[in-house]
């Protein structure tokens, strides 16, 4: 302790003075001044404590010692000093101080401030700010008790005030600054007792003891950081008179350093909270703490973790332990299954006040910043608009297209398929996907104004309108058909051509009863695939991007095929479970023809057959030859008169069944059939009539390659079969069962085969139904009306309906007993002049040629007797061509008939020409041209003769300059001129409109 | 790096958003709001039978009889099923109507029942659009095939006719078919509705005549 020393220390090398500086943080704030060149005094009692920071400062040549003993002697011999720091906080380490200890501390007080006075020093008072706090909320709670007048805190207070009034007084440039609990790498004991039981608590045992709840705030600040914010605020002129906190900016409650502990994988693994006997009832930390350092640009360095991790490190090196800081990461995973407890008192208040205390907490952590509140208001409102109108709309579109075209790929498969009940499923929540992507779409339309893109908006909305209705009404046809297609899996004859023993007793009634019952659903299911149809048939496909042009044409594809499929099961699903039987035993009549020699309705009877169903059930089948029908009647002596038109004709007086097809329309077939079935013994009554010729067979032979029959040692096929019928008629005789066998052994097989096929093989050979239907290979009639509205609208009935009103029909009958039909070409031409609106001209030829080379079965003379049909109010102009020119005319079927023969001999040309007139009469509603508004409609109805091959045929039409054409679809108009030259192999239709001025 | 983390967490947040918004029928939430699904409720069912009177069931559930206008019923689809009041019931075959109920419109059935299944008359509803354009849309079917349409007079073409577009107002809708009675209807074009019309034309009955088969 050297006097000399401190007074050879030269003016330029600051002084600083440090009382009780004997500390670690005192210890800190002495070495940094010497490093900086600075001369340090340490006052301080020399003592174990003391002793290892002072042998360490001595060795430096700017430093000296002064034990209190000595102070007073201090000041007299020191001429100057810079700083003086005064380090109160280390000497308020006890709770209680005698008044002797309290007078001389606040005595050594007052006597720095005098000396700091006169050497016009810096004066730094360092105090507690845990104390600060303690003696704050005493003061705040009046159910705390108020410290004892000789306590660290009153001691504090006084050392306080006494340096602020000094300041007053004397203008002194000090400052006091609330130390923090001090933590570092050189604290042995933190000199705070519950932070201390914590560290000791987790590098001792495993679990960390806390009393009460744990919520109690604590100030901390690392050693480096106080010892730098002491120097900082001491020096800084703007800290002159003024009260610093200086700790870490964050207060932590014991409970958040416990956590942190735990962390931190300390020895403790649980937390464990204990009853607090002393528990001071603090509801709320109301301390409101002296400005912070960091106002006077102070700021931390070392963050919490980091000086915990030095503080554990000490504890463990006073245990002798080692702490293995690595494997903090992985313990902190671990550390999840910590138990927390709490006292009952503590979970009470905890469970009350934690949701007001975290919104207490937060509100005084976070202050509003009306800026940025708008900031993110705003900005949210953009995010929900843009999600809204860009982002949902795009991203559900794409979904929508996504899902939809994922499940629509199979859609027209299964919807006509029998497996129903995936349909269903697939239509379903593709009805929904098309009704979102509407939504989806509709949240667009801004988009495609901005973009000019109406027109692909426009087609776009008709594109998901027409998905719409198709996926409605592709619901409802699923619904609808579903009977029908569980009938058409399930259905397994009971009968078949050979054998009349039933192989199953098993009905259908119910579905066909389910089916009547969904007749409504199809005429929906009908109705809005027809609109889909119209809507999605007039899209401009080029408005679309590329990538979408070839699904829409796609779509197209599929929904004509949807609505055709619909139309066709709505209408049969009408006439079906009544056909099928529902109700009673219906009975059919099949005939199958020879169209090799021509009769009314297609051929000569060669078999007939008889089947009855009912139930839904095959109950009655049966095949024979014609002739055998015949012959039976005749043993019978049942005999039947011939029309008279037909007696007149062919000269006979007996109507043999063989013959009993001699009227063209079907349905009078199906009436005249009906007492020759009674006197048969094949029933009372039929309810419809089918006729199968040698084409249709073919047809299917030609698909299948071929069938195996029984009896036959060769694959029947299309190439043999007309040899084979050739044959078995040459061979024929009355009673012989050699024809019957074989064309009902082919009829077995085939049905045999057509029963067995699933629906989509059936839908394979559709167009063969289809095509010998159009051309009456294959002809059918009911007394169903439904069934004969639909057979009948599609040409298929055979039927003379009214429509036929102007253009005439040629019925030829081949009675020369040869195919010669076979060797013929003809061609037809039909000129007709529309003279006014009420009056019509018709010239109508029939050329024959007859290409047989000689008079042997199948070739021969064509004899035929011809009948041409025209309208019964049509006056006849001219006739040539018929045999000897004589012909009768009559009046059948609502018809005027022109009768008469019309032969062709082998290897020559005939030619028939016919010309009348129809004019309108009064009261006439069957005229063919119609007058509506300003409008004339006239359709030409071209009739085929069933079993007839496609003939040519020319039409020419010419009508008043006057009348403006607006519509001729399927012929060419030249002037006032329409015609067409067309192959007639089935009916044919031309409306054609005109626009008639006043 | 947290900037990014808001920034995927946002992305994430409005693709979610989207795809709930697709899958969630808004409209129908909507309807069942309270107050608000009176704007959603306002359908208006007019039934009328010509030449007799008919039961009314709407989904299976009795309404009672022709004429009949029922109110407030909510936007959907909808079974109609009437059934001519006669001694002869077995006579009137009972007939099914799907029809589509549109918030602010309303809907007409207007049918003289025939015997059997024949129907003659008319079924009005309208059906929302979606179009740049500003017009009303008609669609006229009829359950004769190639009925001839008229519009105020002039021939339009043969049904069907599918989402015509015309100017909103009146106009007189004449179905005409051979063979047929024909049906008038006056109808009031909306924009951006389809106004869907199905026709229904007695047959006109046959009177026949005996002839003596002659030779002339």
């Amino acid at each position: 302790m050297s006097n000399l020393r401190l007074n050879k220390i030269s003016p330029q090398t600051p002084i600083a003075i440090i009382i009780h500086g004997g500390n670690r943080v005192g210890y800190l704030t002495a070495k940094t001044l010497i490093d900086q060149g600075c001369y340090v005094v340490i006052i301080d009692k020399f003592n174990s404590k003391t002793r290892r920071y002072l042998s360490e400062l001595k060795k430096s040549e700017l430093f000296d010692f002064f034990d209190f003993k000595g102070f007073n002697s201090l000041f007299k011999n020191v001429k100057r000093f810079d700083y003086l720091f005064y380090f109160l906080n280390e000497r308020l380490d006890k709770k209680e101080f005698d008044s002797k200890e309290f007078l001389n501390e606040t005595k050594i007080l007052e006597e720095t401030l005098t000396n700091t006075r006169k050497n016009n020093g810096k004066f730094s008072l360092i105090t507690s700010l845990a104390l600060n706090r303690e003696l704050a909320n005493r003061v705040n709670n009046e159910q705390l008790s108020t410290p004892s007048p000789y306590s660290a805190m009153e001691l504090q207070k006084y050392c306080e005030t006494l340096v602020a009034e000094f300041r007053d007084k004397s203008n002194i440039n000090l400052r006091i600054i609330r130390l923090g609990t001090i933590i570092g790498r050189g604290i042995e004991k933190v000199n705070n007792e519950i932070l201390d039981n914590l560290l000791t608590d987790s590098v001792q045992r495993n679990q960390i003891t806390i009393k009460g709840e744990g919520l109690d705030l604590h100030s901390l600040i690392h050693e480096a950081d106080a010892t730098y914010g002491i120097l900082k605020l001491s020096f800084s002129d703007n800290t002159k008179g003024e009260v610093i906190s200086l700790a870490n900016k964050n207060n932590y409650t014991t409970l958040s350093l416990a956590y942190k502990l735990l962390e931190l994988n300390t020895e403790a693994q649980t937390i464990r909270f204990v009853e607090n006997p002393q528990e001071q009832f603090l509801i709320q930390d109301l301390y409101v703490p002296a400005p912070h350092a960091s106002n006077y640009g102070w700021s931390q360095q070392v963050d919490l973790e980091e000086a915990l991790v030095e503080q554990i490190q000490k504890y463990y090196e006073a245990t002798n332990k080692t702490w293995d800081i690595n494997k903090t990461p992985q313990k902190i995973k671990q550390k999840k299954t910590v138990k927390v407890g709490k006292t009952k008192l503590g979970e009470f208040l905890f469970s009350i006040l934690s949701p007001f205390k975290k919104v207490s907490e937060k509100t005084k952590e976070k202050k509003i910043d009306t800026k940025k509140t708008i900031k993110i208001f705003l900005t949210t409102i953009l995010l929900i608009a843009v999600t809204y109108f860009v982002i949902y709309p795009i991203v559900g579109t794409l979904i929508g297209l996504l899902l939809i075209n994922s499940s629509v790929k199979n859609l027209s498969i299964s919807i006509l398929d029998i497996g129903q009940i995936q349909s269903s499923q697939e239509i379903e929540p593709l009805e929904k996907n098309v009704d979102r992507v509407g939504r989806s779409v509709d949240q667009m339309y801004w988009m495609f104004q901005l973009l000019g893109k109406d027109e692909l908006y426009d087609n776009t909305t008709q594109l998901i309108l027409g998905a719409q209705y198709t996926t409605q009404g592709a619901r409802q046809l699923v619904d609808a058909i579903y009977p029908l297609t569980q009938y058409m899996q399930d259905f397994e004859p009971a009968l078949d051509f050979q054998t009349s023993t039933p192989t199953t007793t098993r009905e259908y009634r119910s579905y066909l009863e389910e089916m009547e019952k969904n007749s409504y659903k199809l005429e929906e299911a009908d109705y809005r695939i027809s609109l889909a149809s119209e809507i999605i048939t007039n899209l401009n496909t080029t408005v679309f991007p590329k990538v979408l042009q070839d699904k829409i044409v796609e779509f197209k594809e599929i929904i004509s095929q949807i609505e055709e499929g619909t139309e066709s099961f709505k209408a049969v699903n009408s006439f079906l479970p009544d056909l099928l039987g529902v109700d009673e035993r219906k009975r059919y009549l099949v005939l199958f023809q020879n169209e090799g020699e021509i009769r009314s309705t297609g051929g000569w009877l060669t078999s007939y057959g008889i089947i009855g169903i009912e139930g839904g059930q095959i109950r009655e089948l049966f095949v024979d030859d014609i002739y055998n029908a015949d012959g039976t009647l005749k043993v019978q002596n049942k005999r039947f008169t011939p029309p008279r038109s037909m007696s007149n004709a062919l000269e006979i007086t007996d109507w043999p069944f063989s013959l009993v097809n001699w009227y063209p329309d079907l349905s009078d077939t199906l009436t005249e059939a009906e007492p020759f079935i009674y006197e048969l013994g094949k029933g009372s009554s039929l309810e419809g009539v089918i006729t199968i010729d040698v084409s249709f067979i073919e047809e299917l032979l030609e698909r299948w390659g071929g069938i195996e029959v029984p009896g036959e040692t060769e694959l029947v096929t299309s190439e043999n079969l007309n040899s084979k019928i050739f044959q078995m008629h040459e061979e024929f005789v009355p009673g012989s069962t050699q024809k019957t066998t074989f064309l009902a052994n082919l009829a077995n097989e085939i049905v045999k085969k057509l029963l067995s096929m699933d629906v989509t093989d059936l839908m394979e050979i559709a167009d063969i139904f289809e095509k010998t239907l159009n051309e009456k290979h294959l002809q059918a009639t009911f007394k169903n009306k439904d069934a004969y509205n639909f057979f009948s609208s599609k040409d298929w009935a055979n039927s003379m309906s009214n429509k036929y009103n102007d253009a005439p029909i040629s019925i030829d009958w081949n009675w020369g007993g040869n195919k010669a039909n076979l060797y013929l070409d003809k061609n037809y031409s039909l000129t007709i002049n529309i003279k006014d609106e009420n009056t019509i001209d018709y010239i109508y030829s029939i050329t024959v040629e007859n290409s047989s080379t000689e008079n042997v079965y199948p070739q021969g003379d064509y004899i035929n007797y011809q009948r041409i049909y025209i309208p019964p109010q049509a006056k006849i102009l001219r006739i040539s061509g018929i045999e000897d020119n004589e012909y009768s005319v009559y009046r059948e079927s609502g018809f005027k008939v022109i009768g008469g023969w019309f032969n062709t001999p082998i290897k020559s040309i005939k030619t028939l020409d016919i010309s009348y007139r129809i004019e309108r009469e009064e009261g006439d509603s069957n005229f063919p041209i119609v007058i509506q508004e300003q409008n004339a409609f006239f359709d030409i109805n071209l009739f085929k003769q069933p079993g007839e091959k496609k003939y040519a045929y020319k039409l020419d039409i010419t009508y008043p300059s006057t009348w403006n054409l607006e519509s001729s679809p399927g012929l060419n108009s030249i002037s006032n001129q329409l015609s067409g030259r067309f192959e007639l192999n089935k009916d044919l239709e031309f409306p054609v409109i005109w626009r008639i001025p006043n | 790096m947290k900037k990014n983390k808001i920034a995927l967490i946002t992305i994430f947040l409005i693709l979610a958003v989207s795809v709930l918004l697709y899958f969630i029928p808004i409209n129908q939430l909507i309807g069942k709001l309270p107050f608000v699904n009176r704007f959603y409720n306002n359908t208006t069912l007019e039934i009328s039978t010509k030449a007799g009177v008919a039961k009314i069931w709407i989904n299976g559930e009795d309404y009672g009889e022709t004429p009949a206008s029922i109110e407030d019923l909510p936007e959907g689809s909808y079974l109609i099923e009437l059934q001519k009041i006669a001694d002869e019931e077995a006579f009137y075959k009972k007939h099914s109507f799907q029809i589509e109920l549109i918030r602010n419109t309303s809907a007409r059935i207007d049918l003289e029942m025939g015997p059997e299944d024949l129907l003659h008359g008319v079924i009005l509803y309208y059906t929302p659009i979606r179009t740049t354009s500003d017009e009303g849309f008609l669609t006229v079917i009829s359950n004769v095939d190639n009925s001839r349409i008229f519009l105020d007079g002039e021939f339009l073409k043969v049904s069907p006719i599918t989402n015509l577009g015309l100017r909103e107002g009146q106009y007189e809708i004449k179905v005409l078919a051979p063979g047929h009675e024909e049906v008038e209807v006056p109808v009031l074009l909306q924009n951006n509705y389809v106004l869907n019309l199905k026709t229904f034309l007695f047959p006109i009955p046959v009177h026949f005549e005996s002839v003596e088969i002659k030779d002339e």
